[in-house]
C-alpha cells in the first residue's frame, strides 16, 4: 500500500513539476509567437508610421492576427486561465486598434470603389490545367484572394473591434473550459472580420459559414439551461438561410457568366444581363438568407431562444455584430446586384419592417425575462433598418447605417448590463426584483441611459437611427390606390416607438424603482471590470447622439455612390 | 429676404454668440454634477462639503444664465443691437432676428445646421426660464434641506432648465426636439424622485408616456413638413427661418384637398393648404401632450408626486411652458396665410377654450392644494393655447410668461405652507395660517390675485389681452370663436372662485390641525404640529417672484408689448419692407458667414388680429408708424369695442371673488353649496374624479394593448415557435420513418436475402457428405422431381420407368 501511495506522489509531483514546465515554455511560445506577429505585421506600421506605406496588407493583418491569438491559446495550458485571458484580450486588442488606425485614411467612401483592397491570385482552373507557352487554354474557374472595404463594411468593421474587445473582456468570468471558450471565441472574432472584408463570393461564404461553428459551441456548451436546442436552432436556422445564399450567388455566377467569384466582376456584369424574373428569384433568395440573420418576422424565433440561452458575451456579440451581418448582406450582396428587382419589392421590404417595428415592440413588452425583453427589443430595433433600406434615399440610408451601427453599441451595453445582474441575482425575472436602484447604483445610472438610448431618446444616440430612417421613409414615395404607403407604414411605426418607449419605462420601474426587495440586500454593486466595459458603451452613446456626424462620415459617401447606382434603375418612382 | 444689414457686435463677439452659452452654462454644471456623483465614493458624495459645492455649482450655472439672458433681453427691449463703431441702431428695429449657424452634419452633399435663433420673444422667455429657474434652485435649498440625495435634485435640475432654454434658442427642429425630448426625461426624473413611493413611480412614468404620445405627432409634422420641403427639391434643412421662408416664398395653395390630390410635384401653384393644416395639427398634438391639454391633460396632476419646488419648475418655467412655445415657434405654419385664422388654429382655439374651462371645474372640488394648482396650470394653459388659436401669438407667450411668475410664486408658496405644516398637503387640514405665516399669506395672495387677473396685476395684463383677442377675433369676423370666448369667460369667472375657496380654505377660519389622521403626521405630535413660517432662504425668492408677478404688467403693457411677438413669424409675413427696413451698415454684406442677420420690419402685431388693415399692411407701413408703435405700444389706435371686453373680463373676476367670497366665507352660503353638494351627488362625483378621464384610457387603452402584447407572445411563442418546432418535429418524424424503412425495409432486404441464402446453404450443406449412395439419392430424387414437374404422363408412363431402370442396372 505505501508502495502504491508512493509511487502515486510521484506520479502527482511529476504532474505538478510538468505543469509548470508546460506552463513555462507555453508562455515562451506565446512571446515568441507575439514577436513574430509584430515583426512581420505590426513592425512594418510602427516603422511608417502614418504614411500610405503602413497600410499594405493591413485588412489581411486584421482578420488574421487573432488567428494566431487562437493558436497560441491552444498552446497555453487548460489550467493557465489567466495567460488564456491576457492572450485573447491582447489578440483582440491588436486588430481592434489596427481599425483604429485606418480611420484617417479612410474618406467615408467619397472615392468611388474599395479602399485598402487586397486582390490576390488564389485559385485559378484552366483547361487544360497547366498550359505550355504558347497554348490557348480555357478559364474554368477563377478565384482572387479579394478583400476589401468601403462605408458600409469599414464602419462595421470598427463596430466587430470594439464589441469583439469588449465582449472578450466581458468574458472574464467564464469559469468553465476556459482554454476553448476562448479558442473558439478568436475563431468567431476571425469569422467576423473576415465576413465583413470578403469581396469574393467564396470568401465570403466561408467566412459566413465558419460564423456559425463557433458560434454553435459558444452557445451550445456555455449556454444556459437549453442550450443545446437554443444552438441547435440558430445552427439550423442559419444554415436554412445559407443554402438559399449559396444557391443565389451559384445562380449569379452563371448567369454573369465570367466565370469568376469576384463580387464587383459580377455585379458588374448581371447588369442587363440578368432576365428580370430570374433576377427576382435570386434576389428573394439572398434575401431570405439575410432575412433570416436580420432576423425578420416570422424567421425571427431563433433569435430569443439564442441571446437567452447564450453567455453575456456571446450575446453581445449576437446582437452587436451578427445581426449586423444580414442588413450588410443586403447592401452588399442583395441590392447592388438586382437594382430593379429591389426596387421591385420595395412594398415587401416596408411591411416587412413595419411588422418587425410593431410586433417586436408590443411581444416586448409582454416578456417578464430581461434578456428576452432586449432580445425582441432587439427584433424591434431592426424593422427601422429594412425601412431606412426600402426608402431609397439618403436620409433613409444614413438612418438604416446609423441604426446597424448604433444598435450595436446599445444592445450590447444591455446585454453585458443583463449579465451583470444575472451573475449576482441568478435569475432574469423583471418582476422578481424591485428597489435595486438602492443596492446597486452606478448600474442603475449606466441602466438608465442605455434604456434611454434604447428607447430613442433624442440627444442619445439610438434616436438618430430611428428619426432618419423614418424621415427617410417619409420622404419617399410608394402610391398604391392614390395613398402614399410609405407614409402610412411610417404612421404605423410610430406608435412601435412609443411601445418601446413604455416597455424600457415598465421595466425600469419594475426592476430599479419602488420598494427595495429585502432579498436582494447582498448584491454588489457593478464591479470595476464590468465597468471597463460598460463606459466605453456609454460613452459613446452620448457622444454620436450629440455628433452624429462623427458616424455619419464614415459611411456618407458610398451611401451617396450606393445610391445614385441604384436608383437609375429605379422605374419612375 | 430682408437681408437687410449684416453687423457684428461692439463687444468684439455677437450677441447669438453669447446666448449660445445661456443652455451651456447649466448643461456643463450638469455635467460636472454628474461626473463627480458617478466617480466619487459614498462617503465624499454624503459630505456636507461636497453637497454645498454641487448646489453652488448648480445655482452657479444657471445665474450666469440668468445674467446673460438679461444682457440679451435688455438689448431687444431698448431695439438696440450692438454695431460695429459702438454706435447703436437706432429704436426703429421694432422686430430682430439675430442668428448663428455653425454645420452639424451632412447628408450626402446636404449639409444640417445647428444654431441659436434670438428674436423677441426668445429674448423674452429665456428671460423669464433663467431666472425662475434660478429662484426656484435657491428656493431648493431651504425647501430640500436634508435630503439626501439633493445632489441628483440639482443635477437634473440643472440639465431641465438647460433643455428648457435650449429649446427656446434653437433655430431648428433637430435641437428644439432634442431638447423638449430632454425636458421629458428630466421631467420623468424628478417626478419619480422619490422612487421608493408606488405613486411617484406610476406617476413618472405616466408623465413620460403621455407626452411621449404627443411627441409622436411632433414627430410626424416634422416629416410632413420635410416631405414639402423634400417636393421642392431643395436641399434638406431643419431651420425654422428655411422653412419660413419657403412658405412665404412658393405661396399657399387653398383649394381643397380633392382638388389638389393630382398637385404637381414643384407646387406651381403653392403649397396646399391642408398639407400644413395637417403638419400644423401634428405639430399640436405635441403641444396637448406637452402643455397638458385635453385630452392628454392626465399626467400633469399626478406630477404633483414629485418634491414641490419640481412641480414649480415644470408648471411655471419649463414643461408645459414648452408646448405653448412650440405652436408660437412654428406659427408660420399654423398661420401660414398671416390673417390670424385658419382651420389649425380653430381646432387650437376650441381645445385651449374647453381645457381653460374643464380644468377649472375640476380644480374647485379638489382638496389637495398642489392638485388645484395643478388645475389651475391645465386651465391657465388652456388661456395660451386659445390665444394661441384665436390669431393671439404675442398675447400666448407673454401670458405663459406672467404665468410663470405667478404659478412659479403659488407653488412656492404652497411649497412654504406645507413646509410649514410638516408636509401635509391636505386643505381641510389647514385654515387659518395667515396667523401663523404672514409673510407666506402675503406673497401668496399677490400671486392668487394675479393669477385670478386682478386689475393692475401682471396677469390681468396678460389674460386681458387675450380676451380682447378673442372677443375681436369672434366680433370682427370668424362668429364659430363666440364659442371660444365664453368658455374662456366662464373659466375666468371658475378660476377667481376656485382661488378664493384656496384662500379660505388655508389662510382663514380656524386651524384644523388636530383633524389630521395619525397616519399622515409623519410621526409628529399635534403640538408639534403647529405651523411655522419659512426661512429666509425660501422667502426671498418668494418674494422677489411677488414683484414680479405684481408689476410685470405695467412695462410691458405701456413699454414694448411687441417683445413677446415672435419676429421669426412677423418677418416672413408682414416684413416684406426691405425698403421700409431701416438698414444699417449696407457696406457690411460680406460678414453674411457667422454674421447676425438684423431684419426690421414695420408691422404692429397686435394691431393686425384686431382685423384691421390685415390685407394692406404688406411692405406698406413706413417708418414714421414704426417709431410710433415702438413708443406708444400697440394700443394706440384702439377700435371702440375694445372696452366691451376689458369689461368683461373685470366683471368676471369681480363676480368669481364675490361668489367665492359668499360661497366660503359667509355662513348662508356655505349651507348653500352643501345643500347643493347633496342634491346633485353625481355631478359632483363626475367632476371630483376628474371626468373618469384617467379610468377610461386605462380600461381602453392600456389594458387592452397589454392583452394585445400577451397575445402577440402567446402567438410567437405558439404559433410561430410551433410552427418552427413543429417542422422540427415532423423532419424529426420523418428521418425516423426513413430509418424505419432504412433499417427495417432496405437493410431488411439486404439482411434477409443473406439470411435466406445462409438457411439455405446451411440445409444444402448436409447434401455434400461424400458418400456415392447419398448422391445417388439425390440423383434419382432429382430425376423423379424431374419428371413430376415436367407432367404425370411421364409419371405414369410405366415402360418409361421400366426403361429407366433397365438402364440404371445396366449402367451397373
Amino acid at each position: 500500500m505505501d508502495n502504491v501511495n508512493a509511487q502515486k506522489q510521484d506520479e502527482l509531483k511529476d504532474t505538478q513539476f510538468s505543469e509548470g514546465a508546460v506552463k513555462l515554455i507555453s508562455y515562451v511560445i506565446s512571446a515568441i509567437l507575439l514577436g513574430v506577429v509584430y515583426v512581420l505585421w505590426l513592425h512594418p506600421i510602427v516603422a511608417n508610421w502614418g504614411t500610405n506605406v503602413s497600410i499594405n496588407n493591413m485588412l489581411s493583418k486584421i482578420v488574421f492576427i487573432p488567428l494566431v491569438g487562437m493558436f497560441s491559446i491552444l498552446l497555453l495550458h487548460r489550467n493557465d486561465g489567466r495567460a488564456i485571458k491576457i492572450v485573447s484580450v491582447i489578440y483582440c486588442l491588436i486588430p481592434f486598434l489596427l481599425t483604429l488606425y485606418l480611420i484617417p485614411f479612410f474618406d467615408g467612401g467619397l472615392q468611388e470603389g474599395m479602399h485598402f483592397d487586397e486582390n490576390i491570385k488564389w485559385i485559378r482552373i484552366t483547361d487544360p490545367p497547366s498550359p505550355s507557352p504558347g497554348e490557348d487554354s480555357v478559364l474554368v474557374m477563377n478565384m482572387n484572394y479579394h478583400i476589401g472595404v468601403d462605408g458600409f463594411s469599414f464602419p462595421l468593421l470598427i463596430l466587430t473591434g470594439l464589441l469583439g474587445l469588449i465582449a472578450c473582456i466581458g468574458s472574464w468570468g467564464i469559469k468553465k473550459r476556459i482554454k476553448e471558450y476562448f479558442a473558439w471565441y478568436l475563431l468567431l472574432y476571425v469569422a467576423m472580420l473576415g465576413t465583413f472584408v470578403s469581396l469574393n463570393y467564396v470568401l465570403f461564404y466561408i467566412f459566413w459559414e465558419l460564423m456559425l461553428v463557433p458560434m454553435y459551441f459558444l452557445i451550445g456548451i456555455w449556454g444556459g439551461p437549453r442550450k443545446e436546442y437554443a444552438a441547435m436552432k440558430f445552427f439550423l436556422y442559419t444554415f436554412f438561410g445559407s443554402i438559399f445564399l449559396l444557391v443565389g450567388i451559384l445562380f449569379m455566377y452563371f448567369v454573369a457568366g465570367q466565370h469568376d467569384f469576384d463580387m464587383l466582376l459580377i455585379q458588374k456584369y448581371l447588369q442587363g444581363n440578368v432576365p428580370v424574373v430570374i433576377g427576382r428569384w435570386i434576389w428573394l433568395a439572398t434575401f431570405l438568407g439575410f432575412a433570416i440573420k436580420l432576423p425578420l418576422f416570422p424567421f425571427h424565433t431563433w433569435l430569443p431562444d439564442a441571446h437567452v440561452e447564450a453567455p453575456t458575451a456571446v450575446s453581445v456579440i449576437l446582437a452587436g455584430v451578427l445581426l449586423k451581418m444580414g442588413a450588410y448582406g443586403m447592401v452588399r450582396i442583395t441590392f447592388p446586384n438586382f437594382p430593379e428587382a429591389t426596387h421591385y419589392f420595395i412594398p415587401l421590404m416596408v411591411a416587412l419592417a413595419v411588422v418587425n417595428i410593431v410586433y417586436g415592440a408590443c411581444v416586448a413588452m409582454a416578456q417578464d425575462d430581461l434578456k428576452r425583453l432586449v432580445a425582441y427589443s432587439s427584433i424591434g430595433h431592426m424593422g427601422f433598418i429594412l425601412l431606412g433600406f426600402a426608402s431609397m434615399n439618403q436620409m433613409g440610408y444614413t438612418g438604416a447605417m446609423m441604426q446597424v451601427l448604433i444598435h450595436g453599441f446599445i444592445s450590447g451595453a444591455l446585454f453585458l448590463l443583463v449579465g451583470v445582474i444575472y451573475d449576482r441575482a441568478h435569475t432574469r425575472d423583471i418582476n422578481g426584483f424591485g428597489g435595486l436602484m438602492k443596492y446597486m447604483r452606478v448600474y442603475a445610472i449606466i441602466m438608465y441611459i442605455c434604456c434611454m438610448a434604447n428607447l430613442g431618446l433624442p440627444g442619445l444616440a439610438g434616436f438618430w437611427g430611428e428619426f432618419m430612417s423614418l424621415l427617410g421613409a417619409f420622404g419617399s414615395t410608394l402610391m398604391y390606390n392614390g395613398v402614399n404607403m410609405m407614409r402610412v407604414a411610417v404612421v404605423i411605426s410610430v406608435f412601435g416607438i412609443l411601445i418601446t418607449a413604455a416597455y424600457m419605462l415598465w421595466m425600469i420601474q419594475r426592476m430599479f424603482l419602488g420598494e427595495p426587495n429585502e432579498k436582494w440586500k447582498n448584491l454588489t454593486d457593478i464591479d470595476w471590470r464590468e465597468q471597463v466595459t460598460l463606459w466605453p458603451l456609454v460613452v459613446l452613446i452620448i457622444v454620436f447622439g450629440i455628433r452624429p456626424d462623427l458616424l455619419i462620415n464614415l459611411f456618407s459617401g458610398t451611401v451617396t455612390g450606393f445610391l445614385d447606382f441604384m436608383n437609375m434603375f429605379s422605374s419612375g418612382g | 429676404m430682408n437681408e437687410a444689414a449684416y453687423i457684428t457686435g461692439s463687444l468684439g463677439f455677437q450677441l447669438a454668440q453669447l446666448g449660445m452659452w445661456i443652455p451651456l452654462c447649466p448643461i456643463i454644471a450638469c455635467f460636472l454634477i454628474f461626473f463627480c456623483q458617478v466617480i466619487l465614493p459614498k462617503n465624499i458624495r454624503d459630505s456636507f462639503v461636497y453637497q454645498t459645492l454641487m448646489k453652488t455649482t448648480s445655482i452657479l450655472g444657471i445665474g450666469f444664465s440668468g445674467i446673460i439672458a438679461t444682457w440679451i433681453f435688455y438689448h431687444f427691449w431698448t431695439h438696440q443691437l450692438p454695431v460695429v463703431n459702438g454706435s447703436q441702431v437706432a429704436q426703429t428695429l421694432l422686430f430682430s432676428t439675430e442668428t448663428i449657424h455653425k454645420s452639424w452634419f451632412n447628408i450626402g452633399a446636404h449639409e444640417i445646421q445647428v444654431g441659436i435663433l434670438l428674436d423677441n420673444m426668445s429674448a423674452a422667455v429665456v428671460f423669464m426660464v433663467a431666472w425662475v429657474a434660478f429662484l426656484i434652485q435657491i428656493y431648493s435649498w431651504g425647501y430640500m434641506k436634508g435630503e439626501k440625495h439633493i445632489v441628483r435634485y440639482y443635477c437634473f435640475h440643472s440639465l431641465f432648465a438647460a433643455s428648457m432654454l435650449g429649446m427656446v434658442l434653437s433655430d431648428n427642429f433637430l435641437t428644439f426636439l432634442i431638447s423638449w425630448e430632454l425636458m421629458g426625461l428630466c421631467s420623468y426624473l424628478l417626478i419619480g424622485f422619490f422612487w421608493l413611493k408606488k405613486s411617484a413611480i406610476n406617476a413618472q412614468k405616466k408623465a413620460f408616456l403621455v407626452t411621449r404620445i404627443g411627441d409622436l405627432g411632433f414627430f410626424l409634422g416634422v416629416f410632413v413638413l420635410m416631405g414639402i420641403w423634400l417636393q421642392t427639391g431643395q436641399p434638406i434643412t431643419f431651420r425654422f427661418d428655411d422653412f419660413a421662408k419657403l412658405i412665404h416664398e412658393y405661396g399657399i395653395n387653398t383649394a381643397s384637398f380633392s382638388e389638389i390630390v393630382q398637385y404637381s410635384r414643384q407646387f406651381s401653384n403653392g403649397i396646399p393648404m391642408y398639407l400644413l393644416t395637417a403638419a400644423a395639427l401634428l405639430f399640436f398634438m405635441g403641444t396637448i401632450g406637452k402643455s397638458a391639454q385635453f385630452p392628454l391633460h392626465i399626467w400633469l396632476p399626478d406630477a404633483m408626486e414629485g418634491p414641490t419646488p419640481v412641480s414649480a419648475l415644470i408648471h411655471a418655467a419649463t414643461m408645459v411652458a414648452a408646448g405653448v412655445y412650440l405652436v408660437a415657434r412654428t406659427y408660420f405654419v399654423f398661420d401660414p396665410l398671416g390673417t390670424g385664422f385658419s382651420p389649425a388654429l380653430l381646432v387650437v382655439a376650441l381645445i385651449g377654450a374647453f381645457t381653460a374651462f374643464m380644468a377649472a371645474t375640476i380644480g374647485v372640488t379638489q382638496y389637495d392644494i398642489k392638485r388645484v394648482l395643478a388645475y389651475s396650470t391645465i386651465s391657465q394653459l388652456g388661456y395660451m393655447v386659445m390665444a394661441l388659436g384665436v390669431g393671439a401669438m404675442g398675447a400666448a407667450v407673454f401670458h405663459m410668461t406672467t404665468h410663470a411668475y405667478f404659478k412659479a410664486l403659488l407653488f412656492l408658496g404652497s411649497g412654504a405652507v406645507i413646509y410649514g405644516c410638516h408636509h401635509v398637503q391636505d386643505m381641510r387640514y389647514m385654515g387659518g395660517l395667515r396667523k401663523y405665516m404672514p409673510l407666506t399669506f402675503v406673497v401668496f395672495g399677490a400671486g392668487t390675485l394675479a393669477l385670478m387677473g386682478f386689475p393692475g396685476t401682471a396677469g390681468f395684463f396678460s389674460k386681458d389681452m387675450i380676451f380682447e383677442h378673442a372677443f375681436g377675433a369672434a366680433y370682427v369676423d370668424h362668429p364659430e370663436l363666440w364659442i371660444v370666448f365664453i368658455l374662456g369667460i366662464t373659466g375666468a369667472v371658475l378660476t377667481c372662485f376656485y382661488m378664493t375657496r384656496m384662500i379660505f380654505m388655508v389662510f382663514f377660519g380656524k386651524n384644523r390641525r388636530e383633524l389630521i389622521p395619525e397616519s399622515e403626521r409623519h410621526g409628529y405630535s399635534i403640538e408639534e404640529m403647529t405651523p411655522k413660517e419659512s426661512p429666509a432662504v425660501m422667502t426671498v425668492p418668494l418674494i422677489i417672484l411677488a414683484v414680479f408677478a405684481l408689476f410685470f404688467g405695467w412695462p410691458v403693457k405701456y413699454g414694448y408689448s411687441d417683445m413677446f411677438n415672435s419676429s421669426l413669424y412677423v418677418e416672413h409675413h408682414f416684413g416684406g419692407g426691405e425698403q421700409t427696413a431701416v438698414v444699417i451698415n449696407e457696406s457690411k454684406p460680406a460678414l453674411a458667414q457667422g454674421g447676425q442677420r438684423v431684419t426690421g420690419t414695420t408691422m404692429d402685431r397686435g394691431e393686425l388680429a384686431h382685423g384691421h388693415a390685415a390685407a394692406d399692411i404688406h411692405g406698406s407701413a413706413d417708418v414714421d408708424k414704426l417709431h410710433d408703435t415702438a413708443h406708444s405700444g400697440s394700443h394706440s389706435a384702439h377700435p371702440s369695442w375694445i372696452i366691451i371686453p376689458q369689461l368683461l373680463a373685470l366683471l368676471a373676476v369681480l363676480s368669481g371673488i364675490a361668489a367665492g367670497y359668499w360661497v366660503f366665507f359667509r355662513e348662508d352660503g356655505r349651507k348653500m353649496k352643501d345643500s347643493w353638494k347633496r342634491q346633485y351627488p353625481k355631478l359632483y362625483d363626475i367632476v371630483y374624479n376628474k371626468y373618469y378621464c384617467d379610468e377610461y384610457i386605462q380600461r381602453y387603452i392600456v389594458e387592452k394593448l397589454l392583452v394585445f402584447n400577451m397575445f402577440l407572445r402567446a402567438v410567437d411563442m405558439y404559433v410561430i415557435d410551433g410552427f418552427v418546432n413543429a417542422v422540427a418535429s415532423v423532419t424529426v418524424f420523418f428521418t425516423r420513418v426513413t430509418r424505419w424503412f432504412d433499417q427495417g425495409i432496405i437493410d431488411g432486404i439486404v439482411n434477409g436475402v443473406a439470411a435466406v441464402i445462409d438457411s439455405i446453404s446451411r440445409g444444402i450443406k448436409y447434401m455434400q457428405s461424400g458418400y456415392v449412395q447419398n448422391y445417388y439419392l439425390i440423383i434419382v430424387f432429382c430425376v423423379l422431381s424431374y419428371m413430376i414437374i415436367q407432367g404425370h404422363t411421364t409419371l405414369f408412363n410405366i415402360k418409361a420407368v421400366i426403361l429407366l431402370i433397365k438402364a440404371q442396372f445396366g449402367a451397373m
